[in-house]
């Protein structure tokens, strides 16, 4: 079994699902940030994704001339045990949760 | 996409700090998140400051490996709540910081301030055109048209004041006389009507003039008919042929330009006074100064005399205008010596943030133990330490800057008393430059002022080390000896202060019984020779006349400075030197009407009263002041000897002046009395421009105002009436100076008392926390409470007096520096002892009150049980 995935972990894996050719920093910045509401910097999310390079669940391409001011990007995809691992998630955490949407609702009522 | 790019500082700072090996694509990320921003309308500041947060947070996270953004959250939380337990010590260390950083960015806001970018299109070609060791006229103005070549567009301009009358109004505007090409040259045109026409500059024309947007608005209610209307401006009827833009007030605060209409002089000496300035792209400026020092050579030949020490200079035109050095204010020696002057102040800022750095982390070494014990690291600990004081430096040098940006304008307001009027697009500005300047200078010194003693104080084991060695002894002890010091200086200051505002050094003079002001002829001052040629001379006798048959008038002197004014300073040579003459002697000029020391009533000591056949005499007779006679001829009898002022060698003298007689001082140096040596030279008020007129009264000079108005309206529109007042209000900018720095010392004492007294409070608390037992066990065999107060405060005594010992004879020395009364030294070192006691006892008294009582108060039987 796969070593489980920490949450920003998981945040940043599904960006770069969603991304598909276009997973470079900013852009997993942005994308976070729209979804989640929470501010990121880059600086975090290159490391994250170093991690997750070095446990190969994603690999990266240094693309010196794709953008339009000649800046130099780094894209990176996700692998099929990146794959694996994001799918696995899932599962378990839909399999935990299953049929418990609507107390969780009820027990948020509650308290506000 | 916007290729915008941050200002260049701000990525050398991003650069600094970003490592890693994705440091090259973060900062990539960087750059394009700041150009979206600005490409989304956002401002440069906002995106600079932005831009700067996002590359702090990514080296954080680079170097931590934190997860959720934003990735210090963790640090910075307990930073804010270390702050917050210890809110003394910080409030004391977030103001000696906010003090010291815009104090030490003060020189850079002034450069960035007077080197503002003139608004007209294409700034960097605007150019002055300077003589320097001279002056440039018409007659420079008519050569380099002559010459051709780039500086034949060349403009031209002189400040005016004129009286501007309508129907309803009359008042006095500031104006400039343009030459022909300046409006061209600045490429502005008015808002409303017709700008200057050729024709308008030809000598004997019609007249006419272009308004100032404000003075259109409230003298003329905005009314585009004002264009075609008859005034008069400087006694001439004038047609306003225009309106200029809203804001241009050039080259200051002028509202008024009329047309420079003056004919070619055939000679320098025929030529008007005038500021030149041209439109020159900027890579043919040095060909421009080529051009230009080829015209001063070919009339140096023909004119030696006049143009033999002058040397030409093309510059930028605020620089021309400002009278600052070529290569810009940086580069001047005042203003190093301010810079390394302003960098002292923060470099005293940052001793004290790490002396509170120290005396907090040792408050802290109980949790930094539990914390090494939990296997926290030593980068870790300190991590949070340098957080603390990250927080404190980000603070500080926002309420710095704030502070900088409330007091801007008043310090550049301030600053025209030296400098002079400043050009009207010159206004305090918070550039990126000076806001990352103040955040490298903040963060970078207050970080590596703490990083010594937060080392120190986190070391393994620190436990066993001593709380309170050299480092923190050395910090106390200069401390306390700069409050002495410094306490010196202000308490001196503030004497003199006092001293000058309560006594009134003008002699016999009742100056709350005279009124001054200033008379400015719109006519210009020639060289006429003859008097009778001088249209002022009968305007302005006919004013004086009609002051002096006014009823309850006692007197009206008049002359180039009134008592209380500040005077101009000249060197003086003495002809027949005797033995015990001193050397180099710098003394006071006034030149004044002959009656203008007995209209004031001052009465003459010795020798006669000048006369008005004097101002022709051959022998040319002054009076002199008794300081005069004491500082210049040992006190030895002045009458018939002669004076002459100084010139450089190889210039022709003056003639002598011989002296006729002795006055009483009156007034006119009152910051410094003992140094008021003074002569007075008859001559005719015509030939003082600008002319300062008192009027000496019986009863409340203010309610002559109006008659005195009346009568420069009687006597022509030409006479300008500026900065009327009683005199016994009239106060030298040094005064103002002097005040402004006995209060800004007081603070510094003030400042530097807290710090100590927190440091102290910090560390004597920690003394007593660790000696708990100890003390309790003392308290239970009978120790007496002096005996249990020595030893707390044991390890901080040295310092103190030390600090004390160190100070009070800097203390003593700024005291009778400031004085000067030799004659005092005995009151002189009471006083520093006295303030050094002060300063120890403050000291003491609140930093050891709360520890020591908090000793005295330990249960014996409950530290026992512990």
């Amino acid at each position: 079994m796969t070593r489980s995935l920490g949450e920003f972990e998981q945040v940043i894996l599904f960006s770069v699902l969603r991304l598909g050719e276009e997973a470079y920093g900013l852009a997993i910045a942005e994308e976070i940030e729209a979804r989640t509401g929470r501010r990121v910097s880059p600086g975090a999310i290159y490391t994250t994704l170093r991690r997750l390079v070095d446990r190969g669940l994603v690999t990266a391409e240094v693309e010196e001339d794709r953008s339009e001011s000649g800046r130099p990007r780094k894209f990176h995809y996700l692998t099929p045990a990146g794959a694996r691992a994001l799918r696995e998630t899932v599962e378990t955490l839909q399999a935990v949760s299953e049929g418990l949407m609507g107390r969780l609702t009820e027990l948020v009522g509650e308290g506000s | 996409m916007n290729n915008c790019r941050p200002a260049r500082v701000l990525r050398q700072f991003a650069a600094t700090f970003v490592s890693g090996p994705d440091s090259r694509f973060i900062l990539a990320d960087l750059e394009e998140s700041y150009a979206r921003l600005r490409g989304r309308g956002v401002g440069r500041l906002m995106a600079g400051l932005l831009f700067l947060a996002a590359a702090v947070q990514s080296a954080w996270a680079t170097r931590h490996h934190t997860n959720w953004g934003p990735v210090s959250s963790l640090d910075l939380r307990l930073a804010l709540r270390g702050l917050v337990r210890q809110p003394v010590l910080s409030i004391v260390a977030v103001v000696s910081l906010m003090i010291g950083v815009p104090v030490g960015m003060l020189p850079t806001f002034i450069a960035d301030s007077v080197d503002a970018v003139p608004p007209f299109d294409q700034p960097d070609e605007v150019v002055g055109i300077r003589l320097l060791r001279g002056e440039t006229t018409t007659f420079e103005l008519e050569a380099l048209r002559n010459f051709g070549g780039s500086l034949a567009s060349v403009g031209g301009f002189r400040r005016v004041l004129v009286n501007l009358q309508t129907d309803d109004v009359r008042s006095g505007l500031r104006g400039t006389e343009l030459s022909n090409e300046a409006l061209t040259v600045l490429r502005v045109t008015p808002a409303v009507g017709r700008t200057l026409q050729p024709e308008d500059f030809v000598p004997g024309a019609s007249r006419v003039a272009l308004l100032g947007h404000s003075t259109w608005r409230s003298e003329f209610g905005s009314d585009e008919g004002v264009v075609g209307r008859l005034v008069t401006i400087g006694g001439h009827r004038t047609e306003i042929v225009g309106v200029m833009p809203v804001g241009f007030s050039f080259p200051e605060d002028q509202q008024l330009w009329l047309p420079l209409q003056a004919r070619a002089p055939p000679s320098p000496d025929g030529g008007l006074p005038i500021d030149l300035f041209a439109r020159i792209p900027t890579e043919l400026q040095p060909s421009a100064q080529a051009e230009f020092e080829a015209v001063i050579a070919g009339l140096r030949a023909r004119y030696p005399d006049r143009y033999e020490r002058t040397s030409p200079e093309v510059v930028p035109l605020t620089r021309a205008l400002l009278h600052l050095p070529a290569d810009g204010l940086t580069t001047s020696l005042i203003w190093r010596l301010m810079r390394l002057l302003a960098l002292a102040a923060l470099a005293i800022a940052c001793l004290n943030v790490a002396l509170l750095t120290y005396a907090r982390a040792i408050a802290r070494r109980a949790q930094t133990a539990v914390r090494y014990a939990l296997g926290a690291s030593r980068g870790r600990i300190l991590g949070q330490t340098l957080a603390e004081v990250l927080v404190i430096a980000l603070l500080s040098v926002g309420a710095g800057l704030a502070l900088l940006t409330l007091l801007g304008d008043q310090i550049l307001l301030r600053s025209q008393g030296l400098v002079g009027t400043l050009p009207y697009w010159i206004r305090p500005e918070i550039s990126i430059r000076l806001i990352g300047g103040a955040l490298v200078l903040g963060l970078g010194s207050a970080g590596l002022a703490a990083l010594i003693p937060a080392w120190r104080a986190t070391a393994v084991g620190g436990l066993r080390q001593r709380p309170f060695g050299g480092i923190t002894a050395f910090m106390i002890a200069a401390d306390v000896a700069m409050a002495t010091a410094i306490a010196g200086l202000a308490f001196g200051t503030l004497d003199r202060a006092v001293e000058v505002r309560g006594v009134l050094d003008t002699g016999p003079l009742e100056t709350e019984n005279i009124l001054g002001f200033q008379l400015v002829s719109s006519t210009p001052l020639g060289r006429e020779a003859n008097l009778e040629d001088r249209p002022d001379a009968a305007r302005i006798d006919d004013f004086l006349d009609r002051l002096r048959s006014e009823p309850g008038v006692l007197g009206v002197a008049a002359g180039s400075h009134l008592p209380r004014m500040r005077h101009s300073s000249i060197r003086l040579d003495r002809a027949e030197r005797r033995p015990g003459d001193p050397e180099g002697i710098s003394v006071y000029r006034v030149r004044v009407s002959p009656d203008f020391l007995s209209e004031l009533g001052v009465p003459v000591l010795q020798g006669r009263e000048l006369e008005w056949a004097d101002t022709a005499a051959a022998e040319r007779p002054v009076l002199v002041n008794q300081t005069f006679v004491d500082l210049v001829f040992a006190g030895r009898a002045p009458l018939g000897r002669r004076i002459r002022p100084s010139t450089p060698a190889g210039e022709e003298p003056p003639d002598w002046r011989t002296v006729v007689g002795v006055v009483p001082a009156a007034g006119v140096d009152i910051i410094e009395p003992r140094d008021d040596a003074a002569f007075y030279e008859p001559t005719h008020p015509s030939l003082v421009m600008p002319l300062r007129v008192g009027l000496r009264v019986s009863g409340d000079p203010a309610g002559y105002l109006p008659v005195v108005r009346e009568a420069a309206g009687l006597a022509g529109a030409e006479l300008v009436l500026r900065t009327m007042g009683p005199l016994d209000t009239v106060t030298p900018d040094d005064w103002i100076l002097i005040v402004g720095l006995a209060v800004g010392l007081s603070v510094a004492v003030g400042v530097l008392t807290a710090l100590v007294v927190s440091g102290l409070y910090a560390i004597l608390t920690f003394v007593v926390a660790r000696r708990r037992r100890e003390l309790g066990i003392r308290l239970a065999l009978g120790a007496g409470r002096g005996d249990v107060i020595s030893s707390v405060t044991r390890p901080v005594r040295n310092s103190l007096l030390i600090g004390c010992a160190l100070g009070t004879p800097v203390a003593v020395y700024l005291y009778r520096m400031i004085l000067e009364d030799p004659t005092a030294e005995l009151w002189n070192a009471m006083v520093g002892v006295a303030l050094s006691g002060l300063v120890l006892a403050v000291v003491s008294g609140l930093g050891a009150a709360g520890p020591v009582r908090a000793a005295l108060r330990v249960a014996p039987s409950e530290s026992m049980r512990q």
